[in-house]
């Protein structure tokens, strides 16, 4: 049969279009817009039960391609649930006065936390005046000033006691730079030397005998002065502590009071006060210091100096009181130190330096009670990200630890807060293969993440999906600022979602893609002034697009244009078949044809893929030419040993090839070399085959047909051209109206074939021939050609068999 | 109070001692314009008792040590007086004050009483124990007093952040002496304050005795001026 015989696919079927007047207005103006996602009611549903469900391992990843609208949409939901959760409780650190590298954890209710800190800046600014105003008071400078006195009296009576005796012994007591010397004296002045030498032994003696006995009395009584001393420091001690007992009570008592059935909070500022009480000198310091500055003591505030550090309160996540519902929060860069908080240091004296004051919240923090959502890439990008998020998951709470730490780079001592509990759902957002992948490989990720919300890439088209799709574009529009679209604009976006979808009975859930090609719709439309985006509009912003991609596919089809890559287009050649590709430039697919040829000869049953034989053919085309061979050698010549030695290649094609979507076009060009038979060469073929000979479904077809198109039609269509498809590929054509305006002139074709034999009768114009009740296949038809072929092999070789190696038979 | 220019004789054994009264020394020069003069008191029977058989030093913290050897004693006492008229000398350019070393830069407090006719108070510098000072000690009569020597004893004690505690003598006799020197000998004192002309201490051997009883720092207004009484008031 010829090419020519064969109409080939209606035009209506290359690309069913959808027609303006079924969707029910003239412009998206009329429409009342859909501004939320349609087509993923299973990924909703999944959300939404991830949102609600109390489980702590319950979350959530969300999966699907880019482009989806998938993190609008579950933030808007989450939105939506996050506000009918009661707000969660507020969380503070404070000072662990005993272990101070232990800051203590504290559970507030919401709003609360910034009452107590204020509270506590209050007491300390207030403490800072009225404990020196206390010590400045009479009552107490009366008790100092009394037990000084008592005390010093101690000491002056023991040293005036010794000076009564030395004076009644007649001894004079000296002092010195170095001390105290003691002399003998006799009628009122010390004893000289020359006088002494002169008196007699005993008298000397008794001198020495008393001066030395005085020396050890005054000894003992400078001894006692430490030991005054040290009674005195105590008694003033006492007596500070009790002074400043009397007014941190107090004081303490009135934060207390606000914070009655807080046991947590009562317990901390027990520990507060008696921290206080025993450091009430810091309050002292301060005023000392008060009167070197500027500002007057009513103005100046205590609090934030880094003395009073020790009773602030480092609130770590606060809400409002007023119920507003549990958090939302989204962490665009989900560093470790982002995610779970991080303790900072400050440089003092050359040390890193650090306190409970310095400890700062993560994501995790501001989400405890709601609704965390990450990008999962981007998470396990980050170092040591993703282990601690699922530590925090399984430990139900947020331990803070430096990357430093963890990875045991720091020696230094830092701190060990009580770890916050943790109540939160986590989304991931992601792509498939990220789910995949951690699915497969990490053990922890099914038991935390039970949920998984798919998002659909398309959705069925039928009139009332292309109605809800209309008014979902209207809403984008609106959304995006653009002009509204006209009736006929929204069809041809239809039109567009069906080509993105790869099939014409669905429309692509892309939405970010058709809204970029909106947005530059509307820039052409501003350009011409026009107050509605219509099909010219789309049809620039579409062709643009393809343009500014499209270098490649053009330096290529030049290249075949020029011969340089040959492609025949008319014509017939035996073992050679126009094969098609597509190929794959950052988001731009075009398809393109390739020479593939078949040679054959006697051999043991060999086919040599000359792709894979170099390393440049893939496992799956690999599997495309054992299933191609497994198709021969059980169709034809079963009852003699195969002994065909075929080869297969690629032409001019020198990176590497993959996927079977050429099987049924290499199995057409074996079958040519087989039988002699040429190809017509004005047709080209896509569509991989099965063992039974079956033509199967591809990707890629509108590339892979507009492809040959444009090669066929830089030449000038000749009217025999065309494309051979899958039949089961039908469905997916959505192709170009320049290709169907040519099968409408009849300048080119696309033919749906299901079979090998179909195919290779269109090709070779002989019939592919049936075994009659006989087993035999008609002798002239392909197949009965094909047949002789492989059985004149099999005798050809039994026949070398049965000679020498001179060619001489064997006896 | 008076705002004359007042001339103040500061005297030390030793140059912690000076300090004690250099405390003081500032306390009057921001109440008056001060003259400064020096004098490092060097007790003869100091350098004599080093070498009796007996002697040790009994340091302030208690410890005794071996009897010191004269000449590093006198090497010791003109490093002290060194050392005295250094601080002098700084105190004096802090304060922008005049000063000059009395006596050669060094006497007895025999020799004082003479030294310190024509200045107005004489300052004798003892250095406290470690006890808290106790209040200012003015020496003084009941009703005819020295109005100038309260005055400046309540603002000294102001100045020292403590009080003042009057003691009047009974009389003038030797007994009553004595009873207000025991009396101050058993009192802590910061500061012992006396008017010469008015009070019980106007000799050189009244003015040892004041001293060896106060163990804190004296001071003597008109210390020059009743340098040539010799009857005892009764």
């Amino acid at each position: 049969m010829a090419i020519t015989d064969h109409a080939g696919l209606p035009p209506e079927a290359l690309r069913p279009t959808c027609d303006p007047a079924t969707l029910g207005f003239a412009s998206t103006r009329e429409l009342d817009g859909v501004d939320q996602l349609i087509g993923q009611d299973r990924a909703m549903d999944a959300i939404r039960l991830a949102a609600g469900v109390r489980h702590a391992d319950f979350n959530l990843f969300v999966q699907g391609s880019s482009g989806m609208g998938r993190r609008r949409a579950v933030m808007e939901l989450l939105r939506e649930q996050a506000g009918q959760r009661p707000t969660p409780c507020d969380w503070v650190y404070v000072n662990n006065f005993e272990a101070p590298h232990k800051p203590r954890a504290l559970k507030l209710a919401p709003g609360r936390a910034l009452e107590f800190k204020s509270a506590m800046e209050e007491l300390v600014d207030d403490l800072a005046i009225e404990i020196p105003a206390m010590f400045d008071s009479e009552d107490y400078q009366a008790q100092r000033r009394a037990l000084e006195q008592e005390y010093g009296q101690r000491q002056e009576t023991a040293m005036a006691e010794f000076a009564e005796r030395a004076k009644s012994e007649n001894v004079a007591v000296m002092r010195t730079p170095m001390g105290y010397m003691l002399a003998p004296i006799r009628n009122g002045e010390v004893v000289k030397p020359e006088v002494y030498e002169k008196l007699p032994q005993a008298e000397r003696e008794e001198i020495d005998a008393k001066i030395a006995r005085l020396q050890e009395e005054l000894a003992k009584v400078l001894q006692q002065a430490p030991k005054i001393e040290r009674e005195l420091r105590r008694r003033l001690e006492d007596l500070h502590r009790g002074m400043a007992e009397r007014v941190v009570r107090d004081q303490v008592q009135e934060v207390a009071a606000l914070f009655p059935d807080h046991e947590g909070i009562q317990a901390y500022l027990d520990e507060a006060r008696q921290d206080m009480i025993a450091n009430a000198a810091l309050f002292l310091e301060l005023a000392a210091q008060a009167g070197q500055n500027p500002f007057p003591e009513a103005v100046r505030k205590a609090h934030p100096l880094p003395v009073f550090q020790r009773y602030a309160v480092n609130v770590m996540v606060s809400h409002q009181a007023d119920g507003t519902g549990a958090p939302l929060e989204a962490e665009d860069l989900p560093t470790l130190d982002r995610l779970t908080g991080r303790i900072e240091h400050v440089s003092e004296m050359g040390a890193l330096v650090t306190n409970f004051t310095l400890i700062k919240p993560g994501a995790l923090h501001r989400a405890n009670g709601g609704y965390l959502v990450l990008d999962a890439r981007r998470l396990l990008s980050e170092p040591m990200a993703w282990p601690a998020l699922k530590q925090c998951l399984q430990s139900g709470s947020i331990p803070i630890t430096s990357m430093a730490e963890r990875l045991s780079l720091m020696s230094t001592v830092s701190l060990q807060p009580d770890p916050i509990p943790l109540d939160v759902r986590v989304v991931l957002i992601g792509d498939r293969m990220l789910y995949a992948l951690l699915s497969m490989l990490d053990p922890d990720f099914p038991d935390l993440f039970k949920l998984q919300a798919d998002f659909e890439d398309d959705m069925e088209q039928d009139d009332e999906s292309r109605r809800l799709y209309a008014r979902m574009i209207a809403a984008r529009a609106k959304r995006d600022g653009t002009r509204p679209l006209t009736a006929a604009g929204v069809a041809r976006v239809l039109d567009e979602a069906a080509r993105a979808a790869g099939s014409n009975r669905k429309l692509s859930l892309r939405i970010d893609m058709l809204s970029d090609l909106m947005r530059e719709a509307d820039f052409y439309a501003a350009q011409a002034s026009r107050d509605e985006i219509g099909v010219e509009e789309l049809d620039r912003a579409v062709a643009e697009r393809e343009r500014r991609a499209s270098r490649v596919r053009d330096r290529l089809q030049e290249a075949v244009e020029r011969g340089t890559i040959l492609i025949d287009t008319d014509g017939a050649k035996v073992g050679q078949v126009n094969g098609l590709a597509v190929s794959m430039l950052g988001g731009f697919a075009f398809g393109h044809p390739s020479r593939i040829t078949a040679r054959v000869r006697m051999g043991s049953g060999e086919f040599i893929d000359i792709e894979r034989e170099v390393e440049l053919g893939g496992p799956l085309h690999s599997k495309g030419v054992l299933i191609l061979a497994g198709y021969l050698t059980s169709t034809y010549a079963l009852d003699v040993p195969f002994s065909l030695r075929a080869s297969l290649v690629f032409e001019q094609t020198y990176s590497g090839v993959d996927g079977d979507s050429a099987s049924s076009t290499e199995l057409y060009a074996l079958l040519s070399a087989l039988s002699g038979l040429p190809i017509d060469q004005g047709l080209a073929v896509t569509g991989s085959v099965n063992q039974e000979g079956e033509v199967q479904a591809i990707g890629g077809v509108n590339e892979k047909i507009e492809g040959f198109f444009e090669t066929c039609r830089r030449r000038g269509l000749t009217g025999r051209q065309g494309v051979l498809i899958p039949q089961s590929n039908v469905q997916h054509l959505m192709l170009k109206t320049e290709v169907v305006e040519a099968v409408v002139r009849g300048k080119f074709r696309v033919i749906p074939v299901s079979t090998i034999d179909e195919g290779i009768a269109l090709l070779t114009g002989r019939e592919a021939g049936a075994r009659d009740p006989d087993g035999n296949f008609p002798p002239d038809s392909v197949n009965g050609l094909v047949e002789a072929r492989l059985r004149a092999f099999a005798e050809a070789r039994r026949a070398f068999g049965k000679t020498d190696g001179n060619g001489e038979q064997t006896k | 109070m008076t705002t004359n220019r007042k001339r103040v004789l500061v005297c030390a054994a030793s140059c912690s001692d000076a300090e004690t009264a250099l405390t003081i020394a500032e306390q009057l020069a921001r109440l008056w314009g001060i003259d400064l003069g020096g004098v490092f008191l060097q007790e003869s029977a100091v350098l004599e008792s080093a070498s009796l058989p007996s002697q040790r030093i009994v340091t302030a913290t208690g410890a005794l040590m071996d009897r010191p050897d004269p000449q590093r004693l006198r090497h010791i006492l003109d490093r002290e007086a060194r050392a005295f008229e250094a601080a002098l000398s700084r105190f004096a350019e802090r304060y922008s004050l005049h000063w000059r070393l009395e006596a050669g830069g060094g006497g007895t407090l025999q020799t004082l009483w003479q030294v310190a006719r024509g200045w107005d108070l004489l300052l004798i510098g003892q250095r406290l124990s470690r006890a808290p000072a106790g209040p200012v000690l003015l020496i003084a009569p009941e009703g005819t007093g020295n109005p100038e020597l309260s005055d400046l004893a309540q603002r000294l004690a102001e100045g020292l952040g403590t009080f003042v505690e009057r003691l009047s003598p009974q009389g003038y006799t030797t007994e009553d002496r004595q009873a207000l020197l025991d009396r101050i000998n058993r009192t802590r004192a910061a500061l012992v304050l006396t008017d010469a002309a008015q009070g019980s201490f106007h000799d050189e051997r009244a003015l040892r005795d004041l001293v060896e009883a106060a163990r804190c720092p004296v001071l003597v207004s008109q210390a020059g001026v009743q340098q040539n009484r010799t009857t005892e008031p009764r």
